[in-house]
């Protein structure tokens, strides 16, 4: 009798476990996990009160290796703006268009470039981005 | 006993045969399912691959900080510290044909050509090249200008104020109308907007002496820029023994 209750709650207890096993099995299959991260990952940005200025740049990326002498610069700022470019031998200033993109190109020297592109707001608040690009055509 | 043990048998059978009827139920593939679960394994080949291209060409320009024989410690233009591995397949140019890793001394700017490792953060240097420092951009409004010296004196957006110095080799452009055209020294006037670029004077570390003038008349000086008694000094006449003559005031 007494190693019959032994058995009977040793059964009650596996039971126990894989009914307790099945609930969370169906729990987490059934579990929806939001994939909605775009209010975290994007916060809305706070503007800042002493600048309205920005500069954002498409291409070329930081410390980009190009085998081609004719680079594109892209990017999108204010669109009263003006943009201007200072490469080490020369000077570009262009107009983004009426959504502030804009896209010019720039003649590349041998090796390393600094490449320096300023956006000038109409009341003179400015914001700069460095871009070190080399031309090279050698493979390693 | 017997009884009880086949109860429990029986029980525990028809429990995994519950589970894997509910399991089939669960992954019933529905094209939607598939799709998910495609994108899921596209989304880890991806990363897999990116994990794997631990290694880039990339180039930077720098100022040397450290060197010695297997490795350079650069500045970068953010005061960031870089470092580059040096091997026997690195090799270095400049007009001097003999330049070395010997020759790398502290300040000089130096541009790298090499295998950035996005792990360890370090440049395994194939090219080393001698380059000549970048010219320095001042922006600001005008404050004064000296005719007579050829100088302009900025004042820039954190209040400091550098010297312009005009040469013969300067070139300056004025930016009006969505054109840039060529300028001279004589149409610039006090508060307007700058933008010089040149090299500091080695004399006068608050002096630079510009290559290029960029004025832009239709962009109004920053607010935050306070040209305040930079306009118009009012310079004293000197008497020539040192001590200087101010007008009475009433």
């Amino acid at each position: 009798m007494k190693q019959e209750r032994v058995i009977l709650s040793f059964i009650m207890v596996v039971i126990g476990l894989l009914v307790a096993g099945a609930a969370f099995y169906f729990y987490q299959t059934t579990k929806v996990v939001s994939t909605n991260s775009s209010a975290l990952a994007n916060p809305t940005p706070t503007e800042s009160p002493k600048s309205t200025i920005f500069l954002s740049i498409n291409t070329p990326a930081s410390e980009e290796v190009v085998s081609n002498k004719t680079l594109i610069i892209s990017g999108k700022t204010l669109p009263q703006a003006t943009i201007v470019i200072v490469t080490n031998s020369d000077q570009l200033v262009v107009k983004p268009s009426t959504q502030g993109d804009f896209s010019t190109t720039v003649t590349l020297e041998n090796d390393q470039n600094l490449i320096r592109i300023h956006s000038l707001s109409s009341n003179g608040e400015i914001a700069t981005v460095e871009r070190t690009v080399t031309y090279s055509t050698n493979s390693f | 006993m017997e009884k009880i043990l086949k109860l429990f048998i029986i029980l525990l059978a028809l429990t995994f045969i519950k589970f894997d009827v509910f399991a089939a139920t669960t992954s019933t593939p529905t094209p939607a399912n598939i799709q998910n679960q495609i994108d899921e394994l596209k989304n880890k080949i991806a990363s897999k691959v990116a994990e794997l291209k631990l290694v880039e060409k990339r180039g930077i320009i720098g100022t040397v900080t450290d060197s010695s024989d297997t490795q350079i410690t650069l500045s970068d233009s953010r005061g960031g510290a870089r470092f580059v591995d040096v091997d026997e397949l690195t090799k270095f140019y400049s007009s001097d044909k003999s330049f070395g890793i010997s020759d790398i001394k502290n300040n000089m700017t130096i541009g790298i050509l090499g295998l950035y490792n996005k792990q360890s953060r370090r440049i395994l240097a194939r090219e080393v090249n001698d380059i000549t420092t970048p010219p320095k951009i001042i922006y600001g409004g005008i404050g004064s200008i000296d005719k007579q010296n050829f100088e302009i004196t900025v004042v820039k957006e954190n209040g400091a104020k550098v010297v312009i110095k005009i040469e013969d080799v300067t070139k300056t452009y004025s930016y009006s109308s969505d054109t840039l055209s060529k300028s001279g020294f004589s149409k610039i006037e006090e508060t307007q907007t700058i933008m010089a670029i040149g090299f500091p004077d080695k004399l006068d570390p608050n002096k630079l002496i510009a290559t290029r003038i960029l004025i832009f008349p239709q962009i109004d000086i920053a607010s935050r820029i306070n040209l305040g008694s930079a306009i118009n000094p009012t310079i004293p006449p000197s008497t020539g023994s040192g001590k200087k003559l101010y007008p009475l005031t009433k």
